[in-house]
């Protein structure tokens, strides 16, 4: 049993690393032409942490590492991280609530909390004695964790409220199928990602070791999972998806 | 953020030519967005026209105010004609761009 989870929980890993490398690196590409800063920090989040950051967990989690290099990935991928997840925080505030005020106070107090969490935790980290100390819940790096939560849940929020405004237009023809669709996917893509995050946070903040624990396991590779198949369908859809969704609509 | 220039039009017009006041005129067209997923701030003049030809029809009928389609047809050939302003990016905009 437990070498099926491994394997289901490394097959979507590796599914959900490809899937935000490839999406990410399009939109970046895309925000070279078109110049929009909105295109560049979606396309940044995405590339930076499934195609930096979560490799970079993985490769600190190896048990054969020694403590230096150890250290020097979970200070790596905590940066790489950091900065993913407060592209979340902007893209959220940029695109979907720009003239209001109090989301410009909430993408702030979330970058304020993930640069913390980054600054000490660094320091956490430098200091550690043993690897064993780095999985501590005295580590400030899960207030990294803990300001994902929150740009999860803002950023998933808004992709369904504007699913469902979206889903009205659609009936007075004023609005695209698929775009309609790509708010859908979009929150799914922050409610799986909250799939991958919190268990692990509460497993840790209950004295846990969420590497070990096998609901925690089977919610990452899941959340990993659709997670994956989400951005493709999103940002790269299969022509036979797009038919499908425009033929589905005209109905 | 104000109103979208679209909204006030069509909410002068309703004002002028229905027995409605100012707050009733533009609680109505604000209920006839919302069932449209629309945002008072961000709507454009063709949006505009469709939620005036599909929605306020019937929302201005069951505040009997007689003869609304009528009224909304006009509104919405003459909201049609304005030129939109270009405001703020909507999120359909971006999200249209991201697909490719």
């Amino acid at each position: 049993m437990t070498r099926v989870l491994d394997a289901f929980l490394l097959a979507s890993t590796l599914a959900f690393v490809l899937a935000g490398a490839v999406v990410g690196a399009r939109l970046l590409l895309l925000s070279a032409r078109t110049r929009e800063l909105s295109d560049f920090l979606v396309g940044f989040s995405l590339f930076d942490l499934s195609a930096i950051g979560y490799p970079l967990i993985l490769l600190g989690s190896l048990g054969d590492l020694s403590l230096a290099h150890t250290k020097l990935a979970a200070i790596a991928s905590s940066i790489a991280i950091a900065l993913g997840w407060a592209g979340v925080f902007l893209f959220t505030q940029r695109v979907f609530r720009a003239s209001e005020a109090w989301s410009r106070l909430l993408a702030f107090a979330g970058i304020a909390a993930l640069a913390y969490g980054l600054v000490a935790g660094i320091l956490f980290i430098q200091q550690a004695s043993d690897a064993a100390a780095l999985l501590s819940t005295r580590n400030p790096t899960r207030f990294l964790s803990i300001a994902a939560v929150a740009a999860y849940v803002w950023t998933s929020f808004e992709g369904f409220r504007c699913w469902d405004q979206a889903r009205r237009r659609l009936k007075l023809g004023l609005a695209d199928p698929l775009v309609v669709n790509r708010f859908l996917l979009w929150g799914c893509i922050g409610v799986s990602s909250l799939m991958s995050v919190v268990p692990s946070l509460v497993i840790l903040h209950s004295g846990g070791d969420g590497s070990t624990d096998f609901a925690s396991r089977i919610s990452t590779a899941l959340g990993g999972l659709i997670a994956s198949i989400a951005l493709q369908l999103a940002f790269l859809p299969p022509a036979a998806y797009r038919r499908w969704l425009t033929r589905h609509a005209s109905v | 953020m104000a109103d979208a220039e679209a909204f006030d039009f069509v909410c002068n017009q309703i004002e002028a030519r229905t027995a409605l006041d100012r707050l009733a005129a533009r609680g109505t067209v604000r209920i006839a967005l919302k069932q449209a997923g629309l945002d008072s701030r961000s709507v454009t003049p063709g949006q505009m026209a469709v939620v005036a030809e599909k929605l306020l029809v019937a929302e201005l009928a069951s505040r009997g105010i007689a003869d609304s389609a009528t009224i909304c047809n006009e509104i919405a050939s003459k909201a049609r004609r304005l030129v939109g302003v270009a405001g703020a990016e909507t999120p359909d905009a971006v999200f249209r761009r991201l697909g490719g």
